[in-house]
C-alpha cells in the first residue's frame, strides 16, 4: 500500500543520552526592584502574626506580601553578614554588627538597645543566636567562637560559658532543652553548665555538627560535609557527602525539615533538598538553574514555603505543588507534547521532535534527528503491549513503530507523500491511526483503512470505546464495528481535541471549551465556564477532572474549579492534547510548552487556603487613627478614611484577591489594583461596617475581617439643631414681635400725644373760634339790637308826627268845630313837617353810617 | 257813673299838640274826667310830689327831653306813698316790644298804649280803672 515506505528512504540518526533527573520547584525571586531594601539577605524569621522578617545589608526589614518596611539608619540596627534575627512570641531580637559596633536590640513596637558588657572582638565574625522563653522569662544566648553569652532579660544579667575552644555552630531548642551544635559534638546547657549529649560518633563521619532540626522524634543533623537522621541513637539515613567543600566561616548553615518531611540544607552553598530515592541531594534550582550559590539561610514558613536568602537576593520556593522537569532539569527539550506510561512503569515523555523515558530517576533521551527537517511533531503515542511495540504519530513523518527493546531506531515507519498521521491509539489490542486520508487499523503490520473520514486529529480510549476527535465534525465513537458521530452547529464546539468520561458523561475538549455528548449532539458542558479552547481532558483515579487549556490546567473537583498555571508553579501554560496523563502510581503528569509538571497530592494548593485579612490601620483624612475617635465616630467634616490591610500569605502573593464593602447590605467590590490600601472619601453620615475578605485565586472567600465606624451627621441635620433653630426662630419671632409691639406702643403713644396736642390745639382753636363767634354773635346781636332800637327809634320818630296826625284826624272826624278844625289843620301841617323832618333825619343818619362803613372797609 | 271832678287824668308829653289832641279825645270819650297836661316830666313830678296835682291816672309819654318817661317812673317810685296814688299808663308812639316788656315789670304801670290814643282806648282805660277800684 502507498502508506508504506521503507525506512531506508531516510537517513536516520538517533542520539541517546542519559540524564540524572532533577526536579525544580516554582520559585519567586525578590530583589531591590521589588522593594526589598537590599539584595544581600542574611537571616530570616517569621513573626507569630505571619509577617516575614529579614536581616539585610540595609538592616532588618519586614514584608507583608505587598510592601517592605525598613527602619531608619539612625537606629544603628545590625546589617552585617553575620547578623541574626530570632522572633520569640511577638518579640523580635536581632544581633550583629552595624556600621560601627556590635549591637543587640529587641523590637516590639520600637527598637530597644540591650547593653552587652563584653568586648566587640567576641562578636566580629562567627555568631549564633537564639532566644528561649522559660517560666515566662526570656533568655538570650549568643554563641561567638567558643563562648556562650547568656542574657537573663528579667534580671538584666549576663553570664558566660566557655566551650574549651570548641567552635560553637548553632544554638537550638529541642524538647525544652537548650542544645548547642559545636565542632566537637552536641551540648546541652543545664543549670548554666554545659553537658555533652551522646551521639553515635563512631558511625558518623565527624563530630563537627553545623546545625540540626528535630521533628517527630527524629534528629536531623548537618555535619561538616555529611548529613544524618537519627532516631533513638540509631542512624536511619546518612549521606557521607553533603557537598560542603568548606565549613561556613560565618555560620550560615541551615537545616530545615518542612511540614511534609522534606529536608533542605545549605551552608554557604546553594540550598539543597535531600533526594531519598537515590540517596543524594540536589540543588534547589531557580527555574532549572543554580542561581543561589551562596545561601545564607533556609527557612520554612507556616505555609510551608521555603525561603532561601542569598547575597544576591531572596528566593521563595513552593515546594509542594508540582515537581517540574524541563530541558534544564533533564529533558531533551522543553515542550512535552504527549505522555504515556510504558508497561515497565517508565514514563514516556514526547518532546516536539524527541522523546524521553523516565525510569528510576534517570531520563533517557532519544532523538530522531532526520525528522527535524520536516513538518514533524510527536503528536500521539500508543503502546502495543501484546507485541511490545510503541507507536508514535508524527504528522508528516507518519507513524513510527518502535520495538520497546530498543528506542534507538523505529522498527518501521508508516508514511507516504502528502500523508499526515495526527493520532494513534490502541483499542481491543488493535492499533488505530488517523490522519488526512482516513482512519486505519494495523492488521498484520499493514495499515487497513477503516473509514474515509479525513478530519480526525486525535484518538482516545473512553471506557470500552474509541473516541475519535474531529477537526470540524465533532466526536466519533467507535465500538469496533460502527462509527457514531456527535456534532454541534457551533463550529468551535465541533472542533474537538480529546474526550473523556467524567461522572458518567462523555466530555469533549473543544475549541469552545468543554463540551458534553448529549443524545445525538454536542453541547456546552455548563458545570464549568471556560471560554477558551480546551485541548485535553483527564478523569483521574480520584474522580477528578483535569482540563488542559492554553492558559494552564484546571482541576475540577466537587463543583470547584481551580486553575494551575505558570505563576502557580506549573512548568508552562499550554497543555497539549495528549499531555494530561495519570500514571499507575496515581501521579498526574501535565505536559506544557515549557516542560512537564508532576502534581503533588495534598499540597498547599489543593486545599482552600482560607486566607484571613488583617486590618493594619485605619486613618482619617488628616492622618489621625480612627481609634482616636470615641466609638469610632468621625465628625461630618472628616468623613474619609484610608484602610490599610494585609493578608500574610506568601504562597503566591500575586494570586491573593480581596473584596470589600463598606456597608453590609452593599455588593462586594473586588479590588483590582495591587495596593493594600482602600480610600473612602466623602462618606455620608451614618453607620458603616467595613468588611474585607481574601481568597487565593478562585478559591472560596475567606473569613470576613471588619470594623464598624460611623460618620456623625453635620450639626445642621441633628435633631437638636432643628430644635435649636426652631427655638431660635421662636425667640427671634418673639423679639421681633416684642420690638414691633414696643414700636407700635411708642408710635401709639406718640400719636396719642400728637392727637392730644392737636386736640388741644383744635380745642383751643375751637374755643378761640367760639369766642370769636360769640364775640361776633354778640356784635351782631348788639348791632341787631342797635338796628332794632334804631328801627324802633326811627319808627318812634316817624310815628310821633304820624300818631299826632292820626289823633288830629280822629278828632277832626268827630269835631264839628271849625276853629278846632283849623287848629287841627295846623297840627296836621305841623305834623307833616315833623314827619318830613324825621325822614330827612333818618336819611342823614343812614348816609352817615354808609360813609362810615365805606371808610372802615 | 263817675263824677267829673273825681277822676283826673294827667297827660305828660313833651309835645303840647299831642296833649291838646289827647285832651280832646278824652273829652270826646265822655268819661267825665278832668284832664291836665304837662310838657315836662320833671315839672309834673315835682307837682305830684308837692300835691299840686293829684290825678288818678297818668298817661305818660316815654321819649321826652330832659326827663324821659322811665326816669320819671324811677323818680315816681321814690315819691312818698301818698304822692304816688296815680295809676300810670304808658302812651307812646313806640312800637318797641322791649318798651312794653319794661313797662310790664313796673308795678305802677297799669298798661301800655301806643299812640294815637283813641276814644275806645280811653273808654277801655276808664273801664279798667273802675274794675280795679
Amino acid at each position: 500500500m502507498n502508506t508504506r515506505r521503507s525506512i531506508s528512504l531516510f537517513l536516520i540518526g538517533v542520539i541517546i543520552t542519559t540524564y540524572c533527573s532533577a526536579q525544580y520547584f516554582p520559585v519567586r525571586q525578590y530583589m531591590t526592584s521589588d522593594g526589598m531594601p537590599s539584595n544581600s539577605v542574611f537571616d530570616i524569621a517569621q513573626h507569630p502574626s505571619g509577617m516575614m522578617w529579614f536581616v539585610t545589608k540595609s538592616g532588618p526589614t519586614y514584608y507583608n506580601g505587598q510592601k517592605w518596611h525598613s527602619f531608619a539608619d539612625s537606629l544603628n540596627l545590625p546589617s552585617s553578614y553575620n547578623s541574626k534575627i530570632i522572633i520569640s512570641d511577638s518579640l523580635v531580637w536581632v544581633i550583629g554588627l552595624n556600621k560601627t559596633a556590635f549591637t543587640f536590640q529587641k523590637y516590639h513596637t520600637e527598637w530597644t538597645q540591650i547593653a552587652v558588657p563584653f568586648p566587640f572582638e567576641n562578636f566580629d565574625s562567627h555568631l549564633s543566636f537564639n532566644v528561649f522563653k522559660r517560666d515566662n522569662q526570656y533568655y538570650c544566648i549568643i554563641g561567638a567562637k567558643s563562648k556562650l553569652f547568656i542574657y537573663d532579660m528579667s534580671r538584666d544579667e549576663w553570664s558566660q560559658l566557655e566551650l574549651n575552644n570548641h567552635k560553637i555552630n548553632n544554638i537550638h531548642l529541642l524538647d525544652e532543652k537548650w542544645v548547642i551544635t559545636t565542632s566537637q559534638g552536641l551540648y546541652e546547657i543545664v543549670n548554666k553548665e554545659l553537658k555533652i549529649i551522646p551521639l553515635p560518633f563512631d558511625k558518623l563521619p565527624s563530630k563537627n555538627i553545623l546545625t540540626l532540626d528535630y521533628r517527630k522524634g527524629v534528629l536531623y543533623l548537618l555535619g561538616f560535609n555529611w548529613y544524618a537522621e537519627l532516631e533513638n541513637q540509631q542512624i536511619n539515613f546518612l549521606l557521607n557527602d553533603a557537598g560542603l567543600s568548606t565549613s561556613s566561616s560565618v555560620n550560615q548553615s541551615s537545616l530545615v525539615v518542612d511540614q511534609n518531611g522534606k529536608v533542605f540544607f545549605g551552608s554557604s552553598t546553594p540550598a539543597r533538598i535531600i533526594n531519598y530515592e537515590n540517596n543524594t541531594w540536589q540543588n534547589l534550582l531557580i527555574k532549572g538553574e543554580n542561581l543561589n550559590i551562596g545561601s545564607t539561610r533556609i527557612f520554612c514558613d507556616k505555609e510551608n514555603n521555603i525561603w532561601v536568602s542569598d547575597s544576591r537576593g531572596l528566593f521563595k520556593f513552593n515546594v509542594l505543588q508540582f515537581l517540574n522537569y524541563n530541558e534544564s532539569s533533564g529533558l531533551i527539550d522543553d515542550e512535552v507534547t504527549a505522555i504515556t506510561e510504558l508497561q515497565d512503569g517508565s514514563i514516556f515523555l514526547a518532546n516536539h521532535y524527541d522523546f524521553n523515558i523516565l525510569k528510576d530517576n534517570h531520563i533517557d533521551h532519544y532523538s530522531y534527528e532526520i525528522a527535524k527537517n520536516l513538518n514533524y511533531r510527536n503528536l500521539s503515542v500508543a503502546e502495543d503491549t501484546i507485541n511490545n511495540r510503541l507507536f508514535i504519530a508524527t504528522n508528516d513523518q507518519g507513524i513510527l513503530m518502535y520495538n520497546k527493546n530498543s528506542f534507538i531506531n523505529p522498527e518501521r515507519v508508516f508514511s507516504g507523500e502528502r500523508l499526515k498521521f495526527t493520532s494513534v491509539g490502541s483499542y481491543n489490542g488493535t492499533i488505530y491511526t488517523a490522519g488526512n486520508s482516513g482512519i486505519y487499523s494495523l492488521v498484520n503490520d499493514d495499515l487497513i483503512k477503516v473509514n474515509d473520514n479525513i478530519g480526525i486529529r486525535n484518538i482516545t480510549n473512553i471506557g470500552n470505546l474509541l473516541a475519535l476527535s474531529s477537526i470540524s465534525e465533532g466526536l466519533y465513537i467507535y465500538d469496533g464495528s460502527t462509527f457514531r458521530n456527535y456534532s454541534s452547529s457551533n463550529i468551535d464546539l465541533s472542533s474537538v481535541f480529546q474526550a473523556t468520561i467524567f461522572e458518567g458523561d462523555t466530555l469533549v475538549a473543544t475549541r469552545d471549551g468543554v463540551g458534553i455528548v448529549e443524545e445525538n449532539e454536542l453541547s456546552r458542558w455548563n458545570k464549568v465556564q471556560i471560554n477558551a479552547p480546551v485541548y485535553s481532558l483527564l478523569t483521574d483515579s480520584k474522580k477528578r477532572l483535569w482540563i488542559g487549556s492554553d492558559h494552564g490546567a484546571y482541576l475540577y473537583q466537587e463543583g470547584k474549579l481551580r486553575l494551575y498555571d505558570l505563576d502557580g508553579g506549573l512548568s508552562g501554560n499550554e497543555i497539549n492534547r495528549n499531555a494530561l496523563f495519570e500514571d499507575s502510581n496515581g501521579q498526574i503528569w501535565i505536559g506544557t510548552e515549557k516542560g512537564v509538571s508532576v502534581f503533588i497530592e495534598g499540597s498547599q494548593f489543593t486545599e482552600n487556603l482560607n486566607l484571613e485579612v488583617d486590618i493594619v490601620e485605619i486613618v482619617t483624612e488628616d492622618g489621625a487613627f480612627l481609634s482616636a475617635f470615641r466609638n469610632n465616630e468621625l465628625p461630618y467634616d472628616l468623613n474619609g478614611i484610608q484602610v490599610s490591610f494585609q493578608c500574610l500569605s506568601y504562597i503566591d502573593e500575586d494570586k491573593i484577591n480581596f473584596r470589600y464593602r463598606v456597608n453590609h447590605q452593599d455588593k462586594w467590590i473586588e479590588k483590582s489594583d495591587p495596593s493594600n490600601d482602600i480610600v473612602f472619601s466623602n462618606l455620608g453620615s451614618g453607620d458603616y461596617q467595613f468588611e474585607i475578605q481574601a481568597r487565593f485565586g478562585s478559591d472560596a472567600w475567606g473569613p470576613i475581617s471588619s470594623f464598624s465606624f460611623s460618620v456623625k451627621p453635620p450639626f445642621y441635620s441633628q435633631w437638636w439643631f432643628f430644635i435649636f433653630v426652631f427655638l431660635l426662630l421662636a425667640v427671634i419671632a418673639r423679639v421681633i414681635f416684642y420690638f414691633r409691639y414696643l414700636y407700635l406702643i411708642r408710635k401709639q403713644r406718640k400719636l396719642k400725644n400728637q392727637v392730644a396736642t392737636r386736640t388741644k390745639e383744635i380745642t383751643l382753636l375751637n374755643e378761640q373760634l367760639e369766642k370769636k363767634v360769640k364775640e361776633r354773635t354778640q356784635e351782631l346781636e348788639n348791632k341787631n339790637l342797635q338796628l332794632e332800637e334804631s328801627a324802633y327809634l326811627n319808627a318812634h320818630h316817624l310815628r310821633g308826627p304820624l300818631t299826632k296826625m292820626m289823633s288830629a284826624l280822629q278828632v277832626a272826624e268827630i269835631s264839628d268845630d271849625e276853629i278846632m278844625d283849623k287848629k287841627l289843620f295846623s297840627i296836621l301841617k305841623e305834623s307833616i313837617g315833623e314827619l318830613d323832618a324825621v325822614i330827612y333825619s333818618i336819611n342823614d343818619v343812614l348816609s352817615e353810617q354808609e360813609e362810615s362803613r365805606t371808610r372802615n372797609n | 257813673m263817675m263824677v267829673k271832678s273825681d277822676f283826673c287824668i294827667l297827660l305828660i308829653d313833651d309835645d303840647p299838640s299831642i296833649n291838646y289832641l289827647n285832651k280832646l279825645i278824652i273829652e270826646k270819650a265822655d268819661i267825665h274826667a278832668n284832664v291836665c297836661d304837662r310838657t315836662q316830666a320833671d315839672e309834673a313830678l315835682s307837682q305830684l310830689s308837692e300835691g299840686i296835682i293829684n290825678p288818678n291816672l297818668i298817661l305818660l309819654d316815654i321819649n321826652m327831653p330832659t326827663m324821659n318817661g322811665w326816669q320819671f317812673l324811677e323818680k315816681y317810685h321814690e315819691l312818698p306813698e301818698e304822692s304816688r296814688k296815680s295809676k300810670v299808663i304808658i302812651l307812646s308812639s313806640s312800637i318797641n316790644p322791649s318798651d312794653k316788656e319794661k313797662a310790664s315789670q313796673s308795678s305802677v304801670i297799669l298798661d301800655f298804649y301806643s299812640k294815637p290814643l283813641s276814644i275806645a282806648n280811653v273808654k277801655e282805660i276808664r273801664e279798667t280803672l273802675l274794675n280795679e277800684n
